[in-house]
């Protein structure tokens, strides 16, 4: 129903925003428009930003004061124009796609014009680079939740095709009242091994393997927590995660809210094909907290952030991550004997969090902040990029902003890839995507495409939490998962 | 007067009868009116109209909100609480009177309307029901005689209705297959037993296409305020009133030797005796005296706060709070006390009201993060996931004084799409775009010229 309620939602807001402004709406370019020297006020910023080819239409709004009226054309570099009128720059789909792909490699030359006070106006037009690596993947997967505290209401996971501006959901929590879904992962963004976490009273881990689902007890005894944060390894056989006794505290200065941290927690990996979770004395140690493991794409080496366990409250500002290594022998799922530090982030006064590898095996992508991991949650929080062939570490300064940028990943073919940002407004993260290329140059990143996205990011009161691309459409039958997870049938996992 | 009573009884006491629940809602429980429309946010946007037609029921849902928003406005609130209850008494009179009754069966039409009245004093039954019911109320006022079109009528009831307005639709649906049909007709009973049928494959199909378990739409979506569990007077009072209807035509047969004018009068006075004891058995609940102390909060009504409390001990975390924070405000307590009762007040159960109650204390001490905490809280706390005006409200207060003002826009944006929130909304989004300004404001200045940047944490 939820896409039948994205069809309605893009033809009554069409219809509404055609009406508002197409009635009186100039249908061929103004004459004699008064030339302005600027770029012209859009919402988003999608000036100079570099596209792929498939991507939704990247439509605008033209957010100028007092504005009537407005005209928009797009001339490709190669072949082809398009135009548009009225204060949303719309496009049809598939007059887009056609459009892009036609200019593949080269550039779409947008202009401006804007009617105000009766006269017409025109402003520096701007560019948007189309790409000539491709975005293979049909979409992305991530969960929509309220940017809240320590409750929350409706939330779910959802996926949305990239090509287009469908959203479904998988799993939204009125299925099952009072549940938290969370940490939803693919393999390599295939969705055939994925798995999520459900909180609350009917608590699962559910996992996804070679075309079986289970649903397993969330947490282990022995563990003596759930199992979070979890990253596939390449062969699919098994899956990393953390367990984490998590606890928060809230700020009393104002641009401050929450700070999100752990008393402890440990790095483990679960082998989905037998059921059991492989530890390792290097990787759940006592006065250190490992957290956030992820496979390297030759499956060879966990990755995985490490701190010197510090007391809470008084000392929240020393818990300093750093990046840690360990190698992985899939055949046998014993781990190496000593763990190397990559990036020593605590000497250097700074935290990692978040690293997500390339699956070319290049980069190495992480957050780094001043302290902590919960990154959403800090403003100083970055994007850099350790070249692992270079070794390179440097900050994605074209990327970044005053305001957090996290919970990145990459695309399968490694020149794209996403992260959250809060540099909307400071509380409601966002979806930027940004490309890379073989010389390590990254391009302006751009908001994730809705077809009026004033109104929907404006009325949008969730944050886009731990997205991740997809191959393909996430098939699950959400009814009969709300059944078995209100069934508290579940499978045991064993060490 | 005599004279117009007995010309015009039926109206007179229909009259009565609304004054009595106008008086009620007005004088009385008006607290619990301002309760309910705190507890959600109309919005007049397309979008927010959308999101209603994707599960069944949701008209239902969106007209109550729609009315709901009008609750901001006390006398309004109670005139459409009055309009909805009297409004069942009517409908139930048209349809007993279908079946050939006399006049002197008019007391019988206020039970169903009484009954309502006594199911509302669950705070958690909303509006949307109310609506479901005075919707198959009129479906049943329709009912065509002719098999065919009686048959395409109970369809379109069983599908479209009940994609609009919920599970109520089975009152209707049963009312037609087995009260209103002939019994003693096969093609009556099959087109009964038929709209029976496709009401439970159109919840099935529904339990598909929307996000929703089956039993939650059997209970109704929205009905009841909390996903989980219902209150089952609910579905009692659907039964009650099909009784009702079933019962006319014996109740009729039954023979007494008294003028219909006179029989009418007993009648109605039954039906008062009955409402004067099962009233204030209804209503006399501790939960209205939170509400009440949240509402005298809201309108700072500190010295009735006071008045109230010294009449009986607040027992509950949401009275000591309002108490607490009433002789913070008229200087009873000091500030040292205040902050030792915040301390106590931090580790307290939390509920819908005791988040409300810290907002609002934490807001007037200027502790504005904190006040910040608790109004997003309070939003996440409303169990069917609607969000609140008043705290949507507060949170553009915070943002705006902690100088977010892309958030606080955000939410004054929000805010400009409602009847009773726009202006104020209007005006505060010129502190917004003019920041400067708000040092000059009453409130926000001092607010912002004492806020506190040294940073505690508070666990």
């Amino acid at each position: 129903m939820e896409k039948i309620s994205s069809i309605y939602t893009i033809v009554s807001v069409s219809v509404l925003s055609l009406l508002i402004c197409g009635l009186s709406a100039c249908s061929s370019r103004p004459n004699d428009a008064i030339l302005q020297s600027r770029l012209p006020h859009i919402y988003p910023d999608y000036a100079g930003v570099t596209i792929p080819v498939g991507i939704a239409p990247m439509n605008f709004n033209i957010v100028e004061a007092d504005e009537e009226d407005a005209y928009v054309e797009v001339e490709g570099s190669k072949s082809g124009n398009l135009k548009s009128t009225g204060c949303l720059a719309h496009f049809d789909v598939n007059e887009w796609h056609d459009f892009v792909a036609q200019n593949r490699g080269g550039q779409l030359l947008f202009k401006v014009y804007v009617k105000r006070s009766g006269e017409w106006y025109s402003y520096r037009p701007f560019s948007m680079y189309v790409s000539k690596y491709t975005l293979g993947e049909w979409g992305m997967t991530y969960r929509l939740v309220a940017p809240s505290y320590e409750i929350f209401s409706k939330m779910g996971i959802y996926q949305r095709n990239l090509s287009n501006f469908d959203e479904e959901a998988i799993l939204e929590n009125t299925q099952v009242p009072g549940m938290c879904i969370n940490c939803h992962t693919s393999n390599r963004t295939n969705p055939d091994a994925f798995t999520f976490h459900v909180r609350g009273e009917h608590g699962a881990t559910f996992v996804r393997y070679n075309g079986r689902d289970e649903w397993l007890k969330a947490k282990n005894e022995k563990l003596g927590g759930s199992m979070v944060y979890p990253y596939w390894h390449p062969s699919g056989r098994y899956c990393a995660f953390s367990t984490n006794d998590t606890h928060q505290m809230f700020h009393s200065t104002p641009h401050e809210r929450i700070e999100v941290y752990d008393k402890k927690s440990d790095v483990l990996v679960y082998d989905v094909a037998h059921r059991r979770i492989l530890t390792d004395s290097l990787i759940s140690t006592k006065d250190w907290s490992e957290n956030i493991p992820v496979f390297s794409p030759d499956g060879k080496s966990l990755y995985f952030v490490s701190a010197r366990q510090q007391i809470y409250p008084e000392d929240y500002k020393k818990q300093r991550y750093n990046l840690c290594r360990i190698s992985f022998d899939a055949a046998t799922g014993k781990f190496g004997n000593k763990v190397d530090t990559l990036i020593d982030a605590a000497s250097m006064g700074k935290s990692i969090t978040w690293p997500r590898p390339s699956y070319d095996g290049r980069y190495i992508m992480y957050t780094l902040m001043d302290y902590g991991y919960f990154s959403v949650w800090h403003n100083e929080s970055d994007l850099w990029l350790l070249d692992l062939k270079t070794g390179e570490n440097r900050p994605l300064r074209d990327v970044n902003s005053k305001r957090s940028e996290s919970l990145h990943n990459w695309n399968i073919n490694s020149h794209w890839f996403f992260f959250t940002s809060r540099r909307d407004d400071g509380l409601y993260t966002r979806i930027y995507f940004s490309s890379i290329d073989d010389h390590g140059k990254v391009t302006k990143p751009f908001l994730l495409p809705q077809q009026n996205p004033l109104v929907y990011y404006r009325r949008l009161m969730y944050s886009y939490n731990t997205p991740d691309f997809t191959l393909k459409p996430v098939k699950l039958n959400a009814r009969k998962a709300g059944e078995v997870i209100e069934s508290d049938e579940r499978i045991e996992t064993r060490f | 007067m005599k004279n117009i009573m007995s010309k015009y009884p039926k109206q007179c006491f229909a009259i009565l009868f609304a004054i009595c629940v106008f008086a009620f809602w007005m004088f009385r429980f008006p607290f619990v009116l301002a309760y309910q429309e705190q507890m959600q946010l109309f919005l007049w946007n397309d979008s927010f109209l959308m999101e209603y037609l994707t599960f069944p029921g949701g008209m239902a849902s969106y007209l109550g909100q729609f009315l709901v928003q009008f609750f901001n406005n006390i006398p309004l609130g109670a005139l459409i609480m009055t309009l909805a209850i009297t409004g069942v008494q009517q409908l139930c009179w048209r349809i007993i009177i279908r079946q050939q009754v006399s006049d002197a069966l008019y007391p019988l039409s206020f039970l169903p309307a009484l009954g309502l009245w006594l199911v509302m004093s669950d705070e958690d039954v909303l509006m949307t029901y109310v609506v479901a019911i005075l919707v198959s109320l009129l479906m049943m006022c329709f009912v065509p005689r002719r098999p065919l079109v009686r048959l395409l009528y109970l369809l379109l009831i069983s599908t479209a209705v009940f994609w609009l307005f919920g599970i109520a639709v089975l009152m209707p649906v049963v009312y037609i297959g087995l009260v209103f049909a002939n019994r003693h007709k096969a093609i009556d009973i099959i087109i009964g037993v038929i709209g029976i049928g496709v009401v439970l494959v159109s919840a099935y199909v529904s339990a598909w296409i929307a996000p929703y378990p089956l039993a939650r739409i059997m209970k109704g979506i929205d009905y009841f305020r909390f996903p989980i569990g219902f209150d089952i007077w609910l579905y009692l009072w659907m039964a009650l009133v099909l009784l009702v209807l079933a019962l006319s035509p014996v109740v009729q047969k039954l023979s007494v030797p008294i003028s219909i004018t006179t029989r009418l009068i007993l009648g109605t006075l039954l039906v008062a005796i009955v409402v004067g004891i099962s009233l204030p058995l209804a209503y006399d609940r501790d939960i209205y005296d939170d509400i009440e102390y949240d509402f005298m909060v809201r309108t700072q009504r500190w010295q009735d706060i006071i008045n109230k409390s010294a009449e009986m001990a607040p027992v509950s975390s949401t009275a000591e709070c309002a108490v607490a924070l009433a002789q913070w405000k008229e200087q009873q307590m000091t500030n040292q006390q205040l902050l030792m009762f915040m301390k106590r007040a931090n580790r307290m159960p939390k509920t819908e009201l005791t988040v409300m109650m810290l907002n609002e204390i934490y807001f007037r001490v200027n502790m504005v993060n904190a006040s910040q905490r608790f109004a997003f809280e309070g939003v996440e706390f409303i169990p069917n996931y609607k969000k609140s005006g008043r705290l949507i409200k507060r949170l553009a207060e915070t943002n705006l004084v902690n100088g977010e003002y892309d958030v606080a826009r955000k939410y004054l944006q929000m805010l400009q799409e409602t009847i009773y929130y726009r202006e104020w909304a209007d005006e505060t989004m010129n502190l917004v775009d003019h920041p400067q300004l708000i040092l000059q404001h009453p409130l926000y200045g001092p607010m912002r010229k004492y806020l506190s940047h040294k940073d505690t944490m508070f666990i």
